[in-house]
Order: structure tokens, then C-alpha cells, then sequence
């Protein structure tokens, strides 16, 4: 790789060697599968840190996947979100997700121009190009480009489109910017849409809750930028070489993505592992871009991002690429934390927070479940978050529990103990409105609702599932979803069928109650009690009342007598209540719905059991625990 | 050697009597927190097994699921307790006029005489509280300046183990400003019960005597602290057990922890007193040639 003048260093990409086929994926489900590539990117791309500037140009090569023509192509301009306050991203941060606060006022904004676009063997399309807002009309936002063609792409046709266009690089926000000399670019070039099969195109603005669809394709991307940054991309690396300007070049190429991400700071302390996956004939390299400041959490990163690894390819079907970049900001950078791209994640470390509070590995094992739903499943992010984050987020749990063992997965402190999926529950508290989950990402009421729903509400709502039909069977469902529909974009009908298909039980009563409906879940114990009869020996006649106050979903009674022994009903007709009698030698002591906590979407869990007589020894406990905290209050306070 | 000596010697029969006046009003400041917990608790959970079944949820979900349901409890409780928290200061105030008398003048140690030298003196030591703010307005404004100023500097520089150092250097720092101020506040009033003069005297002499003997008095302090921070743990593992024994006995050994607390507090005040009487006071006279106004 050589040019001329220029004198070519050889870097230290020293697994690159040895890789097979660089930027090639391993047969992830043993079939040669998935759809032929629809997209070609070659970038290259200008990094001038000094100006926080970018210059690039691309070529695109789209196919025309439909049996309709193409008569316009639409363009995500994301980076075009931070060009200004008035942008639809920006008014709804504004709203919720990433709040502009105070600090936001001096923001340095941002954006991407398009500064020329020709069809390569074809007329300059410069002029033609119109920024449209298909979701809101917003006329400031300039997210969404379109560019009528005169010649439409025919059906299995293919264009080829060269772009010149230029980054401003905003401060960091919402995972994209620089700080300082830290750069993060997400959402940093011109890309298409996606053509649907009805010949229409999906191609919806940045909004502040939605993220992203596109297409399968290849990409090569080689960064320019001064030498002294480390830099981690999406993708394979295949080659550093060094200009007369001293500044070098770093090409990365990846087949089967969607997207490409990359970073660059100088300070970054750049380690590697290699990790062995089931179902794979090499091993993944790993590599941590970490904050110097960070390299104590150096393996809290790799321990816990090779074992998600490991669990989704065992449970699912083997991580297909080479490589897997685990980038960990600085923490003013924060902002650019917690996000996935294909082959790339960001998390977060920061080490005032005990290592009990567990929120790196959590963050890291979160986002590298993404390269599974997101990355390589890839439902539609904007219409349908759910099969992403919510489906991710239940993995997450199940990773946390599978990672930690017995006990709290989240938070493990002497004071606070909490598990990862007890903290989505919690989140699902004082909803100010149930929504479907089910929808668009900006139709939710505000943001918080979006990520109470999409992430919490769908996380648990598989949580339940998974108690009614079994782990076992569960992962039975995942695997064959997950295999089938890997690299084609399933919705959630494919979703609803596939589990049909694997459970042989139609669940559309669940789906429709809590994911394309509004349902809330509250089973619970009306009333109970056990009368005396005459006679010998001595019986009584019990009698439970149960009440389905929400939603309905088939539930565990258990029926404690007082002699100990134990009657277990499963509860599953659709009426509103259910009264039990029965006559027994012994009378009732209580009474629980759902006893192993099977249905965590039951949102009260207070009215899931009751006793005969109250014990107060455990309010007791706990008022004297509380009692005792407020008296070391008052201590303390004493004058 | 000053101020070992006055913490040694001030083990004695009166100071335990004087720890448990000052245990018997934490227990009745105490006690509406207790009831009303209890009743909250009750409320919230019903006749239902939520408590019980921790286990399976989730501790932090049964106390979600209590405050969901007994919302209005918690926070009328939340209200009340709050408003219970100055009057406990200002009876503190008044406690602490006894308590200091009876250390004082090496009065015999009986309720009734502690309460009466606690209500004569009363009127001044609430002047003096309140004098008081005008050192402690500065040190909090100090203190939380400097916070903010730290976070800017982690926000900004995102230099982790520098903010530790720093974070920890200035926790001290604002541990020393809280030690001087409440030294000040200390010898204030034992400067004002030794009888020189009004209450502005009593402060001005109270600072000037905290300035002179800062080292004895840091010494003091850190002999309080040692035993009262071991106080923490042992209570962590009693409440740990607590699952196991009954919410009474659990009750009453709480109750001896907090004894044995306010009973290392009475040994400090006590020692505090002693501390001046081998050490030089501002006599009147030196404090009368300065033009000191007696009142304030």
C-alpha cells in the first residue's frame, strides 16, 4: 500500500495477518444466508481536529432491491440533528432523552453539507437536491435529503453516486461530537434510505427517541487524521500508511452492516484479547479503547463483554465477525457512552462509582446485545424499537443474572441491592400514560415514556413470557428467530409467528394486551376466608375470591392452610373473578397469586396475597429500622 | 496530654446519667417516628404478605411497591417527622445547658436540677445558637462552594483519581471547618456558664480560646470520633441479624447503641469542659480593655 512519495509504516495491526478474510463474517446460522448486499460505501475522510472539521467523499453503490422503480433516492443527513436548535431532534431533546440544560446554551453546533453529489457516468445532481421533513414538516430540519432522478433506477438496477461533503463536528452530544481532542463520529455520512418493497422509501427524520434502519451492505472506510490519535472503527482494519504530511491513513473495511462508526482520540490506551466463541473456528479479537484514567476496569471490560459473547453465540447462533471495539470515553465525553454500532460499542466507566454499583458491565453487556438485535437481526429502529431495545434489554437481564450468579445483578451494596431486572420493573412505576409499545419511536408522549415502554415495559413483558412458556422454551423461540431472520429485518409479526411456530400455542392475546395494546397487568386476592362447620370432625368451609382488576394472564394460586399444607390452582379463565371453595379440615392462612414471581408485568404486587390474620412482626422490623435511622438523625443533629 | 487527660477523666458516673437524659429525649423524639412508621408500614402493606416475601421480589421492589401504595402516608409521616426535626434542636439547645452546668460546676447529676439549669440557661445558649450562624454561614458557603467548584472540575477535566484526591483533601478540609464551628459554638457556651460576661463576650472569648488550643481540641475530637465511627459497623452487623430476632429485642439493642452514642457525646462535652480549666482564658478585663460590647 503505497503511494508515491509516501513513506509506508506499517502499523500495529498485528491480528490482521492472520485473519482469514479480512472484513468477512464468519456463516453465523450454517447456511449461507441473508439477502445480497443492497449497499456499497467507500469513504474517505478528512479529519482536520484543529478546525473539528471533517472533509470526506464517498461513492454509494445502491441496488434496487424491489419490483418497483426508484424514481427519487432519500438520504439520512443525521448530523444535520446538531446543526441548530430548531432542528426536530433538538426541540424534542429539549422535551426529555438528552435535556438541554443550561450548559446546552453555549453549545457549539454542528452539521453535515453535501457539498456535491454526481451520478458517477451521469449528470451533476447538486442542484437537485431538497431537504424534506416526512415526519413533521419541520422546515429547519435537514435531515432527510431527496434527489429526483431523471433516469429512475430500475427494478434490480443499481446506481452509483459519488458525494463531496463536509463535517462541522459539534460538541459532544447524544453520541456524536468531540471534546477536546476526543472525537466520536456516529451518523457521520450522507446514507440512504431504505427502499421498501411497496416502492416507497423509509427514510424518516432524526428524531430524539429514534434510532436507526438501513440497509445490509459493505463498507470501506480509511480515515486521514494526524498521527498521534488512536483510532477504533466498525469493522476490519487493512491497512495504516503515513502521507508526507505526516498525517495517516486508516482503511477499515467490513462486509454484512449497516452502519460504520469510529473514533479517535490520542490519549486512548488501545488492548486486545482474544476470545474463544462457541461455534466459531476463530477466535474474536477484542480490542478496548480505554481511557488511561480506566485501566483498572481494563478486564471488568473484557471479562464482561466476552462473556455476553460468549452467551448470545451459544444461545443464539456465533458472533459472525472478526472483531468486536469496545471504546470507553472519557468522562466529559460521556455523551458518546452507551451506544451500539456494528462491530463497535461505547460504555462507560467511572471509578467513583463502587464496583458494586454495576453499571459498566451492564452498559457493556447492553450494548454488545445490540450487535445481535440491532446489528445483525436489524428490526426497524424508528417503527418498531421494541424487537431491538426491549428484546435486548430482556437479554441484557438474563446475561447480568447469568454473569453475577445469586443475588442483586445490578447494585450490590450493603446499602441498596438491586437486580437488573427488578430495575426495568421499577421503571414502569408511575407511568403518566400506558402506551402501545408498538409504535413509532416519536409517538410516544415524551421520551421517558418511550424508554419506559420500548425498553422496560417489552423487557418485561418477555420476562413473563418467559415464566408462562418456560426458559427452555423461550430460548428455543430465540434461537430459531435469531437464526432465520438474521440479516433480513424482522417486524414483529415474524416475531409474534416464529414463537407460535416454536411453542405451538397462539400468544396474540398477549401481544395484543401488552405490546400492540395498552393493557396493564394487576391479578389480585379480593378476599379470603374459612368458616367453622358443626359436626365431627371438624371442617371448614374456605373460600378465596380472586379478581382481575387488568389485563389478563393466566396465573399460579397458591392456597397456604393453616396446618401447613398447600393447594396450588392455576388461574386461567378470562373472567373478571374467579371464587374458589373448598371444605377442609384445616382453615385458610393465606393466600398467593403468582407465589415464584413468575409475572413480574403484574404491576401490583401488594394485592397478590393476603392472610387471614395479619402478622405485624415484619412492619414491626421495618418501622424499628426506620425508627433507628431517624434517631441517628436526630443525633446527629443534637445541639 | 491535655486533652487525653480530660477525655479519660471524663468517664464518670455523671456523664452516663447525662447520656441517658440526652437518650431518653432522642427516644421521645423517637418514638411518633416509630408509631408512625409502623403505621405507614402496616398501612401500606395491608393484610397482605408483600413483607414477607422480600425474598421473591426484591427488597428494593417491596419498598417501591409500600411507597406506591402508601404514598400519602410516607409523606404526611415524611412532613411530620421533618417538622419534629427543629424542635428536637432547640431541645437539644436545652439539654445541652444542663448538661454543660452539671459538668461545669460538678453538680450532683438528679433530672430535676438538670432540668432546671437547662431551662435557666436556656435564653442565653439560644442566643448563642443562634450567634453562632455567624460562623457557620460562611463555612457552609465555603463548603458548598468548593463542592461546586470540584464537580466543575470533574465535569470538565473528567480526572477521576485527581477528584479523588482532591475530593478527599477537601472532605477534610470541610470536616475541620464543621470541628471549628462547632468548637466555637462548644466553648461559646462553656465560656458563658464559667460566668464572664454576656453572650457576645462568651462568643468572642469562645473563639479566641478555640484559636489558642485548636491542637488539644482536634486531639479531642478525633478520641470522640474513633470509638463513635466503630459504633457503625457493629450496628450494620446487628441490623444484618436483625431478620432473625424479634422487632423487640432488636428494639432494645438498638436502643444501647444509641446509648452508648449519645453517651460518647456527653463524654466529648464533658471533656470540653475540662479542657479550659488548665488552659488561659481571655479574662474580662482583657476583653473589657478591647471595647467588647457585654451584649449582643
Amino acid at each position: 500500500m503505497r503511494r508515491a512519495g509516501i513513506a509506508i509504516v506499517c502499523m500495529a495491526f498485528a491480528m490482521v495477518s492472520h485473519l482469514p478474510a479480512t472484513g468477512q463474517v464468519e456463516n453465523p446460522v450454517g447456511k449461507t444466508t441473508g439477502p445480497e448486499a443492497v449497499v456499497e460505501y467507500s469513504i474517505d475522510a478528512q479529519l482536520l481536529p484543529v478546525n473539528r472539521r471533517l472533509e470526506g467523499t464517498q461513492v454509494l453503490t445502491w441496488r434496487n432491491s424491489t419490483v418497483h422503480p426508484a424514481r427519487t433516492l432519500r438520504f439520512h443527513l443525521y448530523y444535520n440533528a446538531f446543526r441548530g436548535p430548531e432542528t426536530t431532534f433538538m426541540k424534542e431533546s429539549a422535551l426529555g432523552r438528552f435535556r438541554l440544560d443550561d450548559t446546552m446554551k453555549s453549545y457549539r453546533y454542528g452539521g453535515i453539507d453535501v457539498l456535491e453529489v454526481r451520478r458517477i457516468g451521469g449528470p451533476d445532481l447538486t442542484e437537485r437536491m431538497a431537504f424534506i421533513a416526512p415526519d413533521d414538516g419541520n422546515r429547519q430540519d435537514r435531515t432527510v435529503m431527496e434527489i429526483p432522478l431523471e433516469d429512475p433506477v430500475p427494478p434490480g438496477g443499481t446506481v452509483r453516486l459519488r458525494f463531496r461533503f463536509r463535517l462541522e463536528i459539534p460538541e459532544i452530544f447524544a453520541r456524536t461530537g468531540s471534546w477536546e481532542d476526543y472525537f466520536f463520529l456516529g451518523q457521520w455520512f450522507p446514507k440512504i434510505g431504505v427502499f421498501q418493497k411497496d416502492g416507497t422509501w423509509h427514510c424518516h427524520q432524526f428524531h430524539a427517541s429514534a434510532e436507526f434502519f438501513a440497509d445490509f451492505g459493505k463498507y470501506r472506510v480509511a480515515i486521514t487524521l494526524p498521527q498521534s490519535f488512536v483510532v477504533g472503527a466498525t469493522g476490519d482494519p487493512v491497512s495504516v500508511t503515513t502521507g508526507n504530511d505526516g498525517r495517516k491513513t486508516h482503511t477499515y473495511v467490513q462486509d454484512r452492516i449497516h452502519d460504520f462508526a469510529w473514533t479517535a482520540w490520542p490519549k486512548f490506551l488501545e488492548l486486545r484479547r482474544q476470545a474463544e466463541v462457541p461455534g466459531r473456528d476463530r477466535p474474536v479479537e477484542v480490542v478496548l479503547l480505554l481511557d488511561p484514567r480506566h485501566e483498572a476496569a481494563r478486564d471488568r471490560y473484557f471479562r464482561s463483554v466476552i462473556f455476553a459473547m460468549r452467551f448470545l453465540s451459544e444461545k443464539l447462533f456465533p458472533y459472525p465477525y472478526n472483531r468486536i471495539t469496545v471504546v470507553d470515553p472519557p468522562l466529559p465525553a460521556m455523551k458518546s457512552g452507551g451506544m451500539e454500532y456494528p462491530t463497535l460499542i461505547t460504555a462507560g466507566h467511572c471509578s467513583l462509582i463502587p464496583e458494586g454499583a454495576r453499571f459498566t458491565e451492564m452498559v457493556t453487556i447492553h450494548e454488545f446485545g445490540h450487535q445481535y438485535w440491532y446489528g445483525l437481526i436489524a428490526s426497524d429502529e424508528f417503527r418498531e424499537a421494541w424487537l431491538d431495545e426491549g428484546v435486548n434489554t430482556f437479554f441484557e437481564g438474563e446475561i447480568m443474572e447469568a454473569y453475577f450468579g445469586a443475588g442483586p445483578s445490578l447494585v450490590d451494596l450493603s446499602w441498596l441491592r438491586l437486580g437488573d431486572s427488578e430495575s426495568r420493573r421499577l421503571s414502569l412505576r408511575n407511568l403518566p400514560v400506558v402506551e402501545k409499545v408498538n409504535q413509532p419511536s416519536w409517538h410516544f408522549l415524551s421520551s421517558g415514556n418511550y424508554s419506559s415502554h420500548v425498553y422496560s415495559r417489552a423487557a418485561v413483558f418477555i420476562d413473563t413470557l418467559k415464566g408462562y412458556l418456560g426458559k427452555n422454551k423461550l430460548y428455543d423461540f430465540f434461537a430459531l428467530y435469531a437464526r432465520r431472520y438474521a440479516y433480513r429485518h424482522p417486524t414483529s409479526r415474524d416475531f409474534i409467528d416464529t414463537l407460535k411456530e416454536v411453542t405451538g400455542q397462539d400468544l396474540e392475546w398477549a401481544f395484543n394486551q401488552f405490546i400492540n395494546g395498552t393493557s396493564r397487568l394487576d391479578l389480585a386476592v379480593h378476599s379470603i376466608s374459612s368458616e367453622k362447620l358443626k359436626g365431627d370432625p371438624v371442617q371448614y368451609r374456605n373460600r378465596v375470591r380472586l379478581v382481575r382488576r387488568e389485563g389478563y394472564f393466566p396465573a399460579e394460586v397458591l392456597i397456604c392452610l393453616k396446618n401447613d399444607r398447600e393447594v396450588r390452582y392455576l388461574w386461567k379463565d378470562r373472567g373478571r373473578w374467579k371464587d374458589l371453595e373448598f371444605i377442609h379440615e384445616s382453615p385458610l392462612r393465606a393466600v398467593v397469586i403468582d407465589p415464584e414471581f413468575l409475572i413480574p408485568l403484574d404491576h401490583d404486587l401488594a394485592n397478590n396475597s393476603r392472610v387471614v390474620r395479619k402478622s405485624p412482626r415484619e412492619h414491626r422490623r421495618r418501622a424499628v429500622n426506620l425508627g433507628f435511622l431517624f434517631q441517628t438523625l436526630l443525633g446527629m443533629l443534637s445541639m | 496530654m491535655r486533652a487525653i487527660q480530660a477525655y479519660l477523666r471524663s468517664f464518670r458516673g455523671r456523664t452516663a446519667v447525662v447520656a441517658v437524659y440526652f437518650w431518653l429525649a432522642n427516644l421521645a423524639f423517637t418514638i411518633p417516628a416509630l408509631l408512625g412508621f409502623n403505621r405507614v408500614i402496616s398501612g401500606a402493606a395491608g393484610d397482605s404478605l408483600l413483607l414477607e416475601r422480600t425474598d421473591v421480589y426484591g427488597s428494593f421492589t417491596v419498598w417501591m411497591e409500600l411507597f406506591n401504595r402508601g404514598g400519602a402516608g410516607f409523606r404526611l409521616l415524611g412532613f411530620q417527622l421533618l417538622m419534629l426535626i427543629p424542635l428536637f434542636v432547640f431541645f437539644s439547645v436545652f439539654l445541652s445547658g444542663g448538661a454543660f452546668h452539671l459538668f461545669i460546676h460538678r453538680a450532683s447529676p438528679g433530672l430535676r436540677r438538670f432540668l432546671r439549669n437547662g431551662w435557666n440557661v436556656f435564653p442565653s445558649f439560644l442566643q448563642l445558637f443562634v450567634t453562632c450562624w455567624l460562623i457557620w454561614i460562611p463555612l457552609l458557603l465555603v463548603a458548598i462552594t468548593g463542592s461546586a467548584v470540584l464537580s466543575g472540575i470533574l465535569r470538565d477535566t473528567g480526572n477521576e483519581a485527581a477528584f479523588r484526591w482532591i475530593a478527599m483533601v477537601w472532605g477534610c478540609l470541610v470536616l475541620v471547618m464543621y470541628a471549628y464551628g462547632m468548637a466555637v459554638y462548644d466553648f461559646s457556651r462553656i465560656r458563658r456558664l464559667q460566668g464572664s460576661g454576656g453572650n457576645w463576650r462568651a462568643f468572642r472569648s469562645g473563639i479566641a480560646f478555640v484559636h489558642g488550643n485548636a491542637g488539644s481540641i482536634l486531639f479531642l475530637y478525633i478520641l470522640f470520633l474513633v470509638p463513635f465511627l466503630l459504633l457503625f459497623p457493629v450496628t450494620a452487623v446487628l441490623r444484618g441479624a436483625s431478620r432473625t430476632l424479634s422487632p423487640i429485642l432488636v428494639f432494645l439493642v438498638l436502643q444501647a447503641v444509641i446509648w452508648l452514642r449519645v453517651f460518647l457525646k456527653a463524654v466529648l462535652m464533658h471533656a470540653e469542659t475540662l479542657i479550659p480549666r488548665s488552659a488561659s482564658l481571655p479574662s474580662s478585663d482583657e476583653l473589657d480593655a478591647k471595647g467588647e460590647p457585654d451584649t449582643i
